[in-house]
């Protein structure tokens, strides 16, 4: 079991962040640490992607003329964390954008509170 | 609407107050639907408002409980799996297959690049990567919807303070900030330009360069103000290089799309370098852009 | 060399993204209005010809982006089944827009006009690039393509509440993208692939030596999930009426009808090319996603029924339907499968016309929009009437509509498995609560008020609003004789459905 731990402790570490980050975006009720929590949740998955493609003792895939054949770590979980760091950018930029003009325009970013006051203004 | 049926009044007109949910004497009524609670469309104010605080009460009541389990559960599941995953850094994984070994080994000479990384997020799958572009782009477009000034999201005396501060801003300029600007912002912009188009040897690529770029340009802007970088930097030449950026990318990769799965002869040599400038032209914009919403609304 | 006609498909997805692109640069709205219209009837015929090309030579292809096969680089892959879907999402795309258009001018800014035709093509992009993907990761980013651009349509009306539905539905599509991703990565570090052909044979080959059970099933659990919270599936469905009920008509018509969809055709494509069926029944999956379709079949028309604001009630009427759906995906079997796919054209046909016409309804009497004061509003635009009959018949389920079919084929797939009786009582149920909720909204609707009520709802019309609409009125009929074609010569689609299922 201990020694599980400690093979996988990126995975280990990366699920437990997950599960941080899953619990603020649920539970929280004001808005921006929620956000908080989504950056969390989506660190941790980029942490297990990146901890999946790396091989012992290997070196970034750069295949230059090194004049040896050293051994590369696998590029692909690397390609897809800049994908998915892209998607987070965006999202995060987008929900901050929407916090806002929620706080301009009712002064509050707890959740409680906000859909209190939307549920009267709804025709 | 609670308007008193009589008794000879025809059927169009009970079906009309069955809708409205005005109740007749339950006896001379042959509709199931009598026996439904009674629907009221039109509760008094506040008792429309007491039941809505009622609900959401009830709501706010039970679903930190359903939350916390759910959260729980998973983090019991996931760690569950992660135990029984393969082992971190073991050479023999399921996930260093002939894939990876295809990348690494004919990498470079199938698409010009000896970083493998840009070679797979360009070269093999540039299409993911165009929609990540496209993210991008959508993300900006996203803000703009929200934050650029229009009479329904800024007042007059918003707008009156803003032009206050900015004026303020010109007349105390941060002299450090001006002065670090000055000999910071040529290596900067210098830098991104080194690592966009080198993204193909070494570590960097459109993504990392565009980001610095940005950088740049906010900095400047921060140090300078608006009216300066508007000077290269205005709305129309902003919208123009953000389009120009991703249009070149899409227009290039559906080409090159068209031509690799209709097997015909590759002429897009130096495609990848184009595509880094392309997605770089992208990025920075994305990033200025959101720095320039964010903090005025207004490119 | 290839058939050019294969190329069709990626002519389809590049031109929604390079109109996308476009749209971004186009001053007035009304020219970006008509550059997506002709973008989505473009896509509707090119792939209209790849319908034909596949379904008359029992094909299906594979479409490599780039220079690489799989599994080095992306690919499409293409049947009758993905063709035939896109063909009626595209061309329901187009419908929506034409028949939202006046509201859509009138509650967005001239200036963010352009911006909200960028959501659009974009939209209309990743759902191409979702039905057609043969990628697991694609399918991944243009999940995300398509949550940023349906909240930007769920806000593009910029008004107090839409904002808060905006970003309730902004955090509960970034839990369900979350899941899928760590799902998907769960599952790429025991396959080591993201193209689905290759997954497949990899989980084929786990499926037999038994290796990595757990994580295989974990990722089963988190995809499904992650796909179902972002499709509305029942108990995550709270984000929906406000979302779908507050929008601009057009958006309303879009989310409800279309981009709920997409993610569900994603997730029928990963139990089909990646998991198999039989691993699903195996897993147990299915039965939690027919349980939750059952359940999201009652509780939505239940919630239904109580509203009384008009898009609300079609909005919780929609979970309700997306509850069919699932439930067809969790019979497990082929024909379950097909029941699904078809209720998936009837739901995408039905739901954008009922939006359209309450919205058309709504606007003809002040932009009021609880039930009580669309009294009568039939008479002032009677197209509108017509077809919010024809839907809410449909949805309830009456011989000669689109609905009844699929009620029939969800029947008729229920009954060689284990739940027939569970199943058929659902259905029974369901129909006798959609009755419940449409029949007195259609009374609503056609019945006259007093005068004196309705001459106050008058006085709140603007005079423009009652003239005719040409726009709507195109779009209403378009969708009415989808729903009546759906409904009776439903023959041919079911074969193509079947057809696309086995080659799929």
């Amino acid at each position: 079991m201990l020694s599980d731990i400690i093979q996988n402790r990126y995975a280990v570490t990366a699920v437990i962040l997950f599960g941080i980050g899953f619990t603020n975006l649920m539970l929280q009720q004001n808005l921006l640490r929620k956000v908080i929590g989504f950056n969390i949740m989506d660190s941790a998955i980029f942490m297990l992607l990146a901890s999946l493609g790396y091989i012992d003792g290997g070196v970034a895939p750069i295949v230059g003329d090194r004049g040896f054949d050293p051994l590369y770590i696998n590029p692909i979980p690397s390609g897809l964390v800049l994908t998915g760091i892209v998607v987070s950018v965006s999202i995060t930029a987008f929900s901050l954008a929407l916090i806002q003009r929620i706080y301009r325009r009712y002064g509050t970013i707890e959740m409680r509170e906000l859909l209190d006051r939307a549920k009267k203004e709804d025709d | 609407m609670s308007k008193k049926i009589d008794e000879t009044s025809g059927w169009l007109q009970r079906f009309a107050a069955w809708v409205d949910g005005d109740r007749e004497p339950p006896d001379r009524t042959l509709l199931v639907m009598e026996r439904r609670p009674h629907r009221d469309f039109r509760p008094t104010e506040e008792e429309f408002e007491r039941r809505e605080k009622d609900r959401l009460r009830k709501f706010f009541n039970w679903y930190p409980i359903a939350a916390t389990v759910i959260c729980v559960v998973m983090a019991a599941i996931l760690l569950t799996t992660v135990m029984n995953m393969p082992g971190f850094g073991d050479e023999d994984n399921p996930i260093n297959n002939e894939v990876s070994e295809r990348y690494l080994e004919h990498g470079a000479e199938e698409t010009g690049s000896e970083n493998v990384v840009t070679a797979m997020i360009i070269g093999y799958r540039g299409f993911d990567t165009l929609g990540e572009s496209c993210v991008l782009f959508l993300a900006v477009a996203a803000v703009m919807i929200l934050l650029l000034r229009d009479e329904k999201n800024t007042t007059g005396r918003e707008l009156h303070q803003l032009e206050r501060e900015e004026a303020g801003a010109r007349e105390h300029a941060d002299l450090i900030l001006q002065q670090v600007a000055k000999v910071l912002t040529p290596f900067i912009f210098l830098f991104a330009i080194y690592v966009l188009l080198n993204g193909e040897t070494s570590p960097g690529g459109g993504f990392s360069g565009g980001t610095i770029l940005g950088a740049g340009v906010i900095l400047f802007s921060a140090a300078f103000g608006v009216q300066r970088t508007q000077r290269f930097m205005n709305r129309r030449t902003y919208s123009v290089v953000r389009t120009f950026g991703l249009m070149l990318y899409a227009v290039l990769y559906g080409i090159y799309i068209f031509i690799g799965a209709n097997g015909l002869p590759n002429h897009l040599a130096g495609m990848i370098l184009l595509i880094d400038l392309a997605v770089g032209l992208v990025v920075a914009c994305t990033m200025y852009g959101f720095y320039a919403l964010f903090s005025r609304g207004e490119i | 060399m290839r058939p050019f006609i294969e190329n069709f498909p990626f002519f389809s997805i590049f031109l929604a993204i390079l109109a996308g692109i476009l749209t971004a640069t186009i001053r007035s709205g009304r020219a970006a209005y008509w550059v997506t219209i002709g973008v989505c009837a473009a896509s509707a015929v090119l792939n209209a010809f790849v319908l034909e090309y596949t379904y008359l030579g029992d094909l299906s292809f594979t479409y490599t982006m780039g220079r690489f096969l799989a599994p080095y680089g992306n690919a499409i892959k293409c049947g009758p089944l993905q063709a035939l879907l896109t063909t009626v999402f595209s061309l329901v795309m187009g419908t929506s827009l034409a028949g939202g258009r006046r509201d859509l001018f009138q509650d967005i800014l001239p200036q963010k006009q352009r911006l909200y035709f960028v959501m659009v093509n974009m939209i209309l992009a990743s759902l191409l690039a979702l039905t057609y993907t043969n990628d697991a990761f694609t399918g991944y980013v243009f999940i995300e393509i398509s949550t940023i651009a349906a909240c930007a349509l769920v806000m593009a009306k910029d008004n107090g509440p839409n904002l808060i539905a905006t970003i309730r539905y902004l955090f509960m599509s970034l839990v369900g993208s979350g899941l899928f991703l760590i799902g998907l990565t769960v599952l790429n570090s025991i396959t080591g692939y993201l193209l689905m052909p290759s997954l497949s044979e990899a989980v084929e080959g786990l499926k037999v030596t038994g290796d990595y059970a757990i994580p295989l099933t974990v990722s089963v659990g988190l995809i499904t999930a992650g796909l179902g919270v972002k499709s509305a599936m029942f108990p995550f469905h709270l984000w929906l009426p406000d979302a779908h009920g507050g929008a601009t008509t057009a958006s309303s018509a879009i989310l409800s009808g279309l981009v709920l969809k997409g993610y569900i055709v994603l997730l029928l494509l990963m139990i089909l090319r990646v998991f198999s069926l039989e691993l699903i029944v195996e897993l147990g999956a299915a039965d939690v996603i027919l349980a939750f379709g059952v359940l999201g079949m009652i509780f939505g028309s239940l919630a239904a029924m109580r509203e009384s604001h008009i898009k609300r009630m079609l909005a919780y009427s929609s979970v309700a339907q997306i509850g069919y759906i699932f439930m067809g995906i969790g019979l497990g079997t082929v024909e379950g499968l097909v029941a699904s796919c078809f209720h998936i054209l009837v739901h995408a046909c039905c739901k954008p016309l009922l939006f359209l016409c309450a919205g058309r309804l709504s606007a003809v009497s002040g932009h009021h929009k609880s039930l009580k004061n669309l009294r009568g509003s039939a008479y002032r635009d009677v197209g509108a009437g017509l077809g919010f009959t024809v839907g809410a018949l449909s949805m309830i389920g009456i011989p000669l509509f689109g609905g009844f079919v699929s009620k029939l084929y969800f029947a008729n797939a229920s009954l060689p498995t284990g739940m027939t009786a569970m199943t058929l009582l659902t259905i029974a149920l369901s129909t006798v609560l959609n009755a419940l909720y449409y029949v007195p909204a259609l009374l609503a609707i056609w019945v006259k008020p007093p005068a004196e009520d309705e001459a106050a709802v008058l006085a709140d019309v603007h005079a423009g609003e009652l003239a005719f609409d040409q726009a709507f009125t195109a779009a209403d009929i378009l969708l009415v004789a989808a729903i009546f074609v759906l409904g009776i010569f439903y023959h041919p689609i079911t074969d193509v459905i079947e057809a696309g299922v086995r080659l799929i």
